[in-house]
């Protein structure tokens, strides 16, 4: 038996689960996307992109979509901007608590989504901390859950670990001497950031930025339950096709292409980041 | 007074002190050499003068003006870096641009004086270069170039050639002396190689335990030690340990001249190997001994023999040039002599 | 240098912000009001005798010991040979690459296209399904961490073994199966609480009479906000601490998965 033999047959096991498990979920879920559905609901088994041209002449489509990346965004460069200062303190500090701040920052990973959305409910209820404390001061209350804003904070705050991750990774290049050198030839604090430490860090900025995108495009828990029926994203809009409408197949199409266009997105951010690196 | 004056510098780390007690002068225009081996506190105090480190205690005054607690990018010290520390997103001009900019030089006379800068390394055709596209030696100089763009008060250097191999390194050797010359910049130098320290420095301080255990010429630091640990530290040595008896060292069954010896007490004896010489029959020496050749190695200037005795083990250099090495065989028996002057000696602590 | 103030002072804002959410589930959990509402009222246990009473949740929570102790062995089994076989070079790359190609996919579209298939052949809402969907989810991170783990063994070692006259087997089970121990614990503990946490694609396979706790947390937050859902996730987070602080001690977690 050959070496690769021998590496094929220990793989078995596993790609025979992700056979059955993996890609032929992705097959028939692509399958399904090329069937209609008729006016009773009634699922018409077919083999068009009739499911798709609905779907695109549809305006609610293109609002949720546009709705979902504006979102992801926001969501995604609030984490960013907070976890950039919490990243580069875990790279530089000396602390000997460091390996404990590092642990707390991804702590929130091994903690349910529900139970921080029950955590931003508290905080951001009507009758949650942020309005208490608006009360004692006499200003009027805020609706901030139950909206868009409740939306865009709580999925700031669930991908915010990754990000953290994500930017400690890519600041490998960040060597302290470097920051050192720039002070000797006389650079302030201001300017060591901002010459040194900002371009040196800003591809793992994109590479964090974009992670929680990606993430928080595709989360549907807290949109679901922060969003308070009132916030309408493509998650939430798949489930609600699958669950409660039970049209599959433009629950399929919307996951179709959904996955291309982060493929797309995906692919174009490796291409700059490639040419960035040269 | 000096042009850099360190007072009574002190500095630990978690208790463990890295830095003693170092006071060092540094004439206008000259080369100081910080020589010892890792973990002797030299590259801290390197750091400390850069105002990369805070010192615990102690002052640093350059030109008269206490820069102590001056944070390093109001201090004006060029510092290569032993990583060299080269900005990854920058080109060469850039790199040595950086520092000009950073004083508020005009567009025009940094640009001027970029040109100049790279010129003096040897490096105008490479100014559009990335430092990975550089090889090592490149980036030492660019390293160079932008340290001295900023007409720093002091120029410091910290092992500034460990990263080259052995040939380029001796090559920079020479070219770094004479930019430091030309440009009349006042340096120091932290380095763990002795041959570099005593090629390039005016003086070197050779340090032990945080503190300088000794500060002189090259010269003094090779000839007179003034500690076994400089003794020991710099250059090679025979060495054996006795006990004065009648104005001579008594060690095993011979007997040393050496000169200004106290009246009693157990010393340390340290002779170069070059200092030795093997004797033909008839020859005298004010000390003789006698051992059997245990190895010989060529090396090219001289034949490094290892001679057993009743003494103990210990190095020959032979000079190589009159060909006596080659009647040499291991087991031969030899008798080795050296002038009295020639013997280091130091009180057993 | 030291390590500029104002940057511990903006890092010190984001970590107010992800902790702040966790804070208030704690002090949520005690609260004595039937609602949600900040400053509670007053401080109780009630939630938490609420909890133990409630017959749902502890149904739906031992479910989700099992089937994360199912899935455990099962990705270990399987996942163990591929980690094995990729940490040696072994497997094409194209495999590696399908391994942790789950992890790269929405849960949610995975779950929908796991319905779709499993629909059909009447798994949904049964363990067979629900194991197997938790299966893809975990495998990843186990091939992953036990790739790394055994990829850091000296690579001499099995040759030396053989040499010695081990068979590959043998090998195998005296030398690099002990030495990666810590990563198979690891690896372990990182499947149990993924599987144990899962919920986006559990809540297309579960039904009325199999569901997970996570799904019963989620619809019970989708139709009421009182304190119920914090008592267990403080009831959790204990656990998952003394868990992960137990195997810490163990094998070392940090170690294991690589410097955070």
């Amino acid at each position: 038996m050959t070496r690769r033999q021998t590496g094929v047959l220990l793989c078995l096991p596993a790609l025979l689960l992700l056979a059955v498990a993996f890609v032929w979920p992705m097959a028939i879920l692509a399958r399904m996307s090329l069937n209609e559905t008729a006016d009773t609901g009634a699922l018409v088994p077919a083999l068009s992109l009739a499911t798709y041209t609905r779907l695109a002449s549809d305006s609610f489509t293109w609002q949720i979509a546009w709705d979902s990346l504006v979102l992801a965004a926001g969501s995604a460069t609030v984490a960013t901007l907070l976890a950039y200062p919490m990243a580069l303190f875990l790279f530089r500090t000396k602390s000997r608590y460091r390996n404990l701040l590092a642990i707390v920052a991804i702590a929130p990973l091994l903690v349910s989504g529900t139970a921080r959305v029950i955590g931003w409910m508290a905080i951001l209820g009507d009758g949650g901390m942020i309005n208490a404390g608006l009360r004692l001061l006499g200003i009027p209350t805020q609706h901030l859950i139950n909206n868009w804003t409740g939306v865009r904070i709580g999925l700031a705050e669930s991908v915010m670990p990754y990000t953290v991750l994500a930017l400690l990774a890519g600041f490998g290049r960040l060597d302290h001497a470097l920051e050192e050198a720039a002070a000797t030839l006389g650079a302030g604090p201001f300017f060591r950031f901002w010459r040194v430490t900002l371009p040196l860090t800003l591809p793992s900025v994109t590479a964090g930025w974009m992670l929680g995108f990606v993430l928080a495009i595709s989360a549907f828990i807290t949109p679901h339950l922060m969003g308070g029926g009132r916030v309408f994203v493509l998650a939430t809009e798949i489930f609600d096709a699958a669950t409660q409408t039970l049209d599959w197949p433009a629950a399929a199409a919307l996951s179709v292409a959904a996955l291309a266009g982060l493929s797309a997105l995906m692919l174009l951010q490796s291409l700059v980041a490639r040419r960035g690196s040269v | 007074m000096a042009y850099l004056e360190l007072r009574n510098l002190a500095r630990s780390y978690a208790g463990r002190p890295a830095v003693r007690d170092v006071s060092l002068n540094v004439e206008r225009g000259t080369l100081v050499a910080l020589l010892g081996a890792s973990g002797c506190g030299k590259t801290t105090t390197l750091r400390m003068v850069a105002g990369l480190e805070a010192p615990d205690a102690g002052r640093i005054v350059v030109d008269g003006r206490d820069v102590t607690s001056l944070a390093p990018h109001r201090r004006r010290m060029g510092v290569v870096f032993q990583s060299y520390a080269l900005f990854p997103h920058m080109d060469a001009a850039g790199n040595v641009a950086f520092g000009i900019q950073m004083h508020g030089a005009p567009r025009a006379a940094r640009a001027t004086r970029v040109a100049e800068m790279l010129a003096l390394v040897g490096l105008s055709e490479h100014a559009g270069k990335k430092p990975r596209q550089m090889s090592g030696g490149q980036q030492q100089r660019v390293a160079l170039a932008r340290a001295l763009a900023i007409e720093p008060d002091v120029l410091l250097l910290d092992e500034p050639l460990s990263a080259l191999d052995a040939k380029l390194r001796e090559d920079l050797r020479v070219e770094m002396r004479a930019i430091q010359r030309s440009t009349g910049a006042t340096t120091l130098f932290v380095t763990h190689d002795q041959a570099e320290a005593l090629a390039m420095a005016d003086l070197v301080a050779v340090m032990d335990a945080g503190r300088i255990a000794q500060l002189g010429t090259p010269e003094a630091v090779f000839e007179r030690p003034e500690t076994a640990y400089v003794a020991a530290f710099v250059g090679r040595s025979a060495r054996f340990s006795g006990v004065i008896r009648e104005s001579r060292i008594d060690v095993a069954d011979i007997s040393i001249a050496a000169p200004g010896l106290p009246a009693s007490g157990r010393v340390d004896v340290f002779v170069r190997p070059h200092r030795i010489s093997v004797l033909r029959a008839g020859d005298v020496a004010d000390n003789t001994i006698e051992g059997t050749l245990d190895a010989i190695d060529y090396t090219g200037e001289v034949a490094q023999l290892l001679v057993q005795s009743p003494c103990g083990r210990f190095p020959v250099d032979l000079a190589t040039a009159d060909g006596t090495w080659r009647d040499l065989r291991p087991g031969d028996k030899l008798r080795l002599g050296w002038h009295a002057a020639d013997t280091l000696w130091f009180e057993a602590p | 240098m030291k390590t500029g103030g104002v940057t511990a002072l903006l890092a010190s804002f984001g970590y107010a912000f992800l902790l702040a959410p966790l804070v208030l589930v704690g002090v949520m959990s005690f609260s004595a009001d039937s609602y949600m509402s900040f400053p509670p009222s007053g401080f109780s246990l009630r939630w938490f005798e609420a909890l133990a009473q409630n017959t749902a949740m502890s149904k739906a929570a031992r479910s989700s010991v099992i089937l994360a102790a199912c899935v455990t062995m099962l990705a270990l089994l399987v996942g163990l040979p591929a980690a094995l076989a990729v940490a040696r070079g072994q497997a094409p790359s194209w495999v590696a690459a399908l391994l942790s190609a789950p992890l790269l996919l929405p849960s949610l579209v995975l779950g929908l296209g796991l319905l779709m298939a499993l629909q059909p052949l009447a798994l949904v809402a049964t363990w067979p399904g629900l194991v197997l969907a938790h299966l893809v989810v975990v495998l990843p991170f186990v091939t992953r961490i036990m790739t790394t783990s055994l990829a850091a063994l000296p690579a001499d070692l099995e040759a030396a073994a053989a040499t010695l006259g081990a068979s590959p087997l043998r090998a195998f089970w005296r030398i690099t199966l002990p030495l990666a121990l810590p990563g198979v614990i690891a690896s372990a503990t990182l499947a149990f609480l993924v599987s144990f946490d899962e919920v986006v694609i559990s809540l297309f396979l579960v039904g009325p009479r199999l569901t997970t706790l996570s799904v019963a947390m989620f619809r019970y937050t989708e139709s009421r906000t009182d304190p119920l859902v914090a008592a267990v996730a403080v009831t959790l987070i204990v656990l998952t601490t003394l868990v992960v602080v137990a195997v810490d001690r163990l094998v070392g977690f940090s170690r294991t998965v690589g410097r955070v």
